[in-house]
């Protein structure tokens, strides 16, 4: 792994509060070009707070955020529509043009074989199964091949094989610069980061 | 950029289109209940005339009408308002966390709620000409294209409405309830011809937002004037209530983002 001086997300004493309670109390840690951050903690340690709060879902009640604005994202939540089909998805995301990115169609086209939804592409989102649909989701975050791309336990769902394939597509994108931050429950994940950070009490160890 | 802008709002109009026709039992419900309303009707109203009072701008003009042509011409401009209001509110608030991603990978609020209103319209029209032409076979109209305008406008104004509320409630119930008590005080009640007419506060009435719709629809269900006071009453409704709608969706789809987090720096 490459380990440029490069910063594409980055937070300083940063806190975030949900009404008086507060989830993130002086969180500090960065992500540089061609790295794969893990974060890890607890369930309900405020990661997928932390990583909305990165991107400008949730206003922070204090300290400092940088994050390159053209991030993909998939987020912990099923967010998709469920009356559009596979492809109908795909057509309005590409023509979302993020910070400028554009989609590469041969990209798209070679994800779709290695991902297996090909078969998928019209079919309505409502219909598929737990595993695709979460494939569905971290497509949408790495079609547009963002520099920085900002993952909320992507795998869940996966099969083995296609596990191993989201691996070879995350370690493509960060041979070609991109920088990963990585929520994951996994513990043979761990293998596969440069650097773990670990929320614990609102605070960030790593 | 305008072409880009242009090109996803015709995406978005044909997804927010292909939505709506796939879901047929809405779809159905939608001319289904208007008949069910014109058909109540015809079965129990009385034949008896009652006289009214119609706004023509400073003018107010009396027509003496049965019940059955009263009831007719005033309950279908309710049930577009509130068919209309149901209709948006579901449109503009379900999935909306997926047009809030899509806000976030790029998509721009403005393009989105117009590709997604006339999506809207394009249902909402097709509804008020059924209902003009439905009301045209049962009671005799004078100026059929006024009436559907009438309709027309009242389905956007209320479209608006239960858009704006759909966006900015996070919860369906308290919505629904939102569009319960507009629509059935405003459009189902207080607009009732009969009600109006012998009101002692007709000016609060004419502050309510279906009273311009309702008016031309009356002007051309039962006179052969036209009635350019109520026009311009619900057309300035009508830009109102869609810029409302807009905002709503900018603050509801950017939130943050837009703003940028307290404290946000550059490298």
């Amino acid at each position: 792994m490459q380990s440029s001086e490069t910063v594409l997300c980055q937070c300083t004493a940063l806190q975030v509060s949900y009404g008086r309670r507060r989830i993130i109390d002086g969180c500090s840690f960065k992500v540089g070009q061609g790295q794969v951050v893990g974060l890890t903690g607890e369930n309900g340690s405020g990661k997928s707070t932390l990583v909305k709060c990165l991107l400008g879902f949730v206003r922070p009640k204090g300290g400092h955020v940088y994050c390159d604005p053209r991030a993909g994202y998939c987020p912990q939540e099923n967010y998709l529509h469920r009356a559009y089909t596979v492809a109908e998805h795909l057509e309005l995301v590409a023509s979302l043009h993020r910070g400028g990115l554009r989609v590469d169609p041969s990209f798209l086209a070679r994800c779709l074989t290695l991902l297996k939804l090909d078969r998928y592409l019209r079919y309505p989102i409502r219909r598929l199964s737990g595993g695709t649909y979460q494939k569905v989701k971290f497509l949408t975050a790495i079609v547009h091949r963002p520099p920085l791309l900002v993952l909320d336990e992507p795998t869940d769902g996966f099969d083995w094989s296609m596990y191993l394939v989201f691996w070879d597509l995350v370690r493509e994108l960060v041979a070609a610069g991109t920088g990963v931050l990585l929520i994951s429950h996994l513990v043979h994940d761990r293998q596969r980061f440069d650097r773990i950070y670990e929320l614990r009490d609102g605070v960030v160890h790593g | 950029m305008v072409d880009r802008a242009s090109s996803t709002g015709w995406l978005v109009f044909r997804l927010s289109t292909l939505e709506l026709w796939r879901n047929p039992l809405g779809m159905v419900l939608l001319v289904v209940i208007p008949s069910v309303f014109i058909a109540m009707i015809l079965w129990t109203a009385g034949t008896g005339s009652l006289p009214l009072k119609l706004y023509f701008g400073e003018e107010v003009v009396e027509v003496l009408l049965t019940q059955r042509q009263t009831a007719l011409v005033f309950v279908c401009a309710a049930v577009s308002g509130f068919l209309a209001a149901y209709y948006a509110l579901v449109l503009f608030h379900s999935d909306l966390g997926y047009f809030r991603y899509c806000s976030f990978m790029g998509l721009s609020p403005l393009v989105f709620t117009l590709a997604r209103f006339a999506a809207f319209l394009l249902v909402t029209s097709l509804l008020a000409a059924i209902t003009a032409t439905g009301l045209g076979y049962v009671t005799p109209l004078e100026q059929p294209l006024l009436v559907f305008a009438g309709f027309l406008l009242i389905t956007v104004i209320y479209g608006a409405y239960g858009g704006i509320v759909g966006v900015l409630s996070r919860s369906f119930m308290p919505a629904l309830l939102m569009i319960v008590l507009l629509a059935d005080l405003d459009a189902a009640w207080l607009q009732n011809p009969v009600y109006y007419s012998a009101a002692q506060e007709s000016t609060v009435i004419q502050w309510l937002p279906a009273f311009y719709p309702c008016q031309i629809v009356f002007a051309g269900a039962f006179t052969s004037r036209g009635n350019d006071a109520a026009l311009a009453g619900a057309a300035t409704w009508a830009v109102a209530a869609i810029a409302i709608l807009v905002l709503a969706v900018q603050v509801r789809l950017r939130g943050p983002l837009a703003a940028g987090p307290a404290g946000r720096f550059d490298q």
